[in-house]
């Protein structure tokens, strides 16, 4: 590509969303992604190990050939950061779950108000797009969660806006179920849309046959990449992982970006490319890194601060009837507890499971839990927890999804104590939920543990992480009015930094109340994106 | 490489870990340690042989002069609930390694795959969990009551 207008760093949530909506509109884009363009037809084996190991697998945090190390972070409270390098990034192992984020998240502390992002939720609910799980739709496991949720007397809702506690059938970024019969192919044109095949997490190439934009799992491979390639204005980079961002002084302690620096992880080459927007979108870990990498100015100490992760837990309830939970759309219900979080049932294979349910937590099985709603907690090995693990097919897990409370301690820095790898210093990822957060988690994990006991469950478990589990991580470039306390002002340009903008989940100035972040992304980015044309122009 | 004598520790504490129950085989019959030490090895050079030196360690005060692998069973177990115990980031990361690619493995479909033909043979335990393994869709995807 002759000069790009704009580079984009990260071709994962919301980078193809701002390569899209500028591409559109005949701005040149050059869109860096450090992992590997990866084909579903050919490269998405629906294995659970092969797909998803976090050491070796295909989509994991780490370069395209799988023989080599996975890229390095040095962890602080952290037990396991699940991120995948890659074009279509962490969307490609996502459950597509793409609720609003709760108004009041957005009111309370963000530099614009819930009524003003509608519109662009909107854009990207319409192009995705993002559907409402049918009535009559839900797999068994889901089913049990609705029911134990209205026998708990919460209320059903099927708005996208919610502002008391409620469970509803998930909105999520995945074509409506398809028509099926058995006996009959599965096989796309025969049947179009979700085939309910579980394998959202370890990357959905469902219905088979089908061609990207008929792919059911509305990850940005087969939705914002190709249409921004198609615009004949983007082109999308894979093997390129950004190591410092060029830049100038601009007066005043401030700086202007002036393109981007990478290596090709496959040759070992470093390249150059100027522009007069770079947009930063390789996720809260490595977005502050490479800011951080690249001298820039930092007068607040700002850069990194604020990562909230929604402190995961899991609850698992184990029935007298088959559930299944490899079948259906891994997540098709949820409840919503505003001022707590949310809760939503969580499908996977037998090795998540195992590992949920046995390998991670904190505690031991054999430990009285007290006066808690379980039965069990933690972690186990031997005869007795292979003989709980066999009962997986009657099992449901839920995830807790907390409120998670901001602090400026939980951050990304730069490893000084640690060598660096060949694209620099390493970053650091220092986690601990607050007090508050803790409480909220606790609650959640009671409540879950009701639903499930009011769905039928006989005995329930809950995994207690002792380490956070990083999934929904948030944070660390956030958006604010003050320079103080955050990166990059309401228009999503870096405070210090003119023609940086930032466009993946960094940005968020909180954890949105609990929701999964994807769809607020990718609905900043749209907005992002409005705001870099009129800078251009 | 790791030390044929880090790996046997790690082939120890699998065994301890899914051990064989009743006719199905255990992780160690299915040379799970094998991924395990692979998975280990592949996510920090070294991390196998800093594991069997830490098993070993803790082996001590299970029974005195013994090591990780001369340990029964139920030994190697208070062994791994000791290391667990730990407040300590590498500990834990040794402990998580080992429980978790050992489940990985053992529940995965590592033991019927050859990842160069792509060929799968669904490892017995699937048949046990009910799990479908991989698939095209699920028309039926309502279990009756």
């Amino acid at each position: 590509m002759k000069r790009p207008d704009v580079i984009v760093v990260g071709a994962g949530a919301g980078g193809p969303v701002v390569a899209k909506e500028l591409a559109e509109r005949q701005v040149k884009v050059l869109v860096l992604e450090a992992g590997p363009w990866l084909d579903p037809d050919v490269d998405f084996t629906r294995l659970e190990d092969d797909m998803g190991s976090i050491v070796d697998g295909r989509l994991r945090w780490g370069p395209t050939d799988r023989s080599r190390s996975p890229w390095m972070r040095r962890r602080d409270g952290v037990g396991l950061i699940l991120q995948a390098a890659g074009v279509g990034g962490t969307t490609l192992h996502y459950n597509g779950i793409s609720p609003r984020a709760y108004p009041s998240a957005i009111d309370a502390d963000w530099p614009m108000s819930y009524e003003e992002l509608i519109p662009y939720y909107e854009r990207v609910e319409a192009f995705l797009p993002v559907r409402q799980v049918e009535e009559g739709d839900l797999a068994t496991k889901d089913a049990l969660f609705g029911m134990g949720c209205e026998k708990i007397g919460l209320s059903h809702s099927e708005s996208k806006d919610v502002t008391t506690s409620v469970w509803r059938r998930c909105h999520n970024a995945i074509l409506p179920v398809a028509k099926m019969s058995s006996g009959r192919p599965l096989r796309y044109p025969d049947v179009d849309g979700c085939t309910m095949s579980g394998h959202c997490l370890v990357g959905c190439r469902n219905p088979v046959g089908a061609p990207l934009e008929r792919k059911a799992k509305r990850a940005t491979n087969v939705t914002y990449v190709p249409a921004a390639v198609a615009t004949g204005e983007c082109e999308i980079v894979p093997n390129a992982f950004a190591t410092a961002l060029i830049h100038e002084p601009s007066g005043e302690g401030k700086a202007r970006v002036r393109g981007v620096r990478w290596r090709d992880t496959e040759s070992g080459e470093t390249h150059e490319a100027e522009a007069a927007v770079v947009v930063l979108a390789g996720g809260s870990i490595e977005s502050p890194r490479l800011y951080l990498n690249s001298d820039l100015p930092n007068e607040a100490d700002a850069v990194g601060r604020y990562l909230t992760t929604h402190a995961q837990d899991l609850v698992t309830g184990f029935f007298d009837r088959e559930v299944h939970p490899d079948v259906g759309q891994v997540s098709m219900a949820r409840a919503d507890f505003p001022g707590f979080g949310t809760l939503f049932t969580q499908g996977y294979g037998p090795q998540s499971f195992s590992v949920v349910l046995a390998g991670g937590g904190g505690g031991f099985w054999d430990e009285d839990p007290g006066d808690e709603p379980w039965d069990f907690a933690g972690r186990w090995w031997g005869p007795e927890a292979v003989t709980w693990i066999e009962q997986y097919h009657r099992s449901l897990s839920i995830l807790v999804c907390t409120d998670d409370e901001e602090h400026p301690d939980n951050r990304v820095t730069l490893a000084g104590d640690w060598p660096v790898d060949e694209h620099g210093p390493v970053p650091r990822v220092a986690y601990r939920p607050t007090p508050r957060s803790k409480d909220r988690q606790d609650w959640l994990a009671r409540k879950g543990a009701e639903i499930l006991r009011a769905a039928g469950a006989r005995r329930i478990h809950r995994a207690n992480f002792p380490r956070a589990l990083l999934t929904h991580l948030m944070g660390t470039m956030r958006m604010g009015r003050d320079p103080g306390g955050s990166v990059v002002g309401p228009t999503g340009e870096a405070h210090l930094v003119d023609g940086l903008y930032v466009g993946d989940s960094s940005i968020l100035p909180n954890g949105l109340g609990g929701p999964n972040p994807t769809l607020t992304v990718q609905a900043l980015a749209t907005r992002t994106a409005d705001q870099i044309l009129a800078h251009l122009s | 490489m790791p030390e044929p004598a880090s790996i046997e520790a790690v082939r120890a504490a699998v065994e301890a870990i899914v051990p064989a129950t009743g006719d199905r085989p255990g992780g160690a019959d299915l040379q799970v340690h094998l991924h395990v030490v692979d998975a280990l090895d592949l996510f920090l050079p070294g991390f196998v042989d800093l594991a069997a030196t830490l098993l070993d360690a803790y082996a001590v005060d299970v029974r005195q002069g013994a090591s990780f692998t001369e340990l029964t069973i139920e030994e190697r177990s208070r062994v791994l609930r000791a290391m667990c115990l730990e407040d300590n980031a590498d500990m834990r990361d040794v402990v998580d390694g080992l429980l978790v690619f050992t489940y990985g493995g053992m529940y995965s479909e590592w033991s019927g795959y050859e990842p160069e033909t792509g060929a799968l043979q669904p490892p017995r335990a699937w048949d046990a969990l009910g799990f479908h393994g991989p698939s095209d869709g699920h028309p039926d995807y309502r279990e009756p009551e």
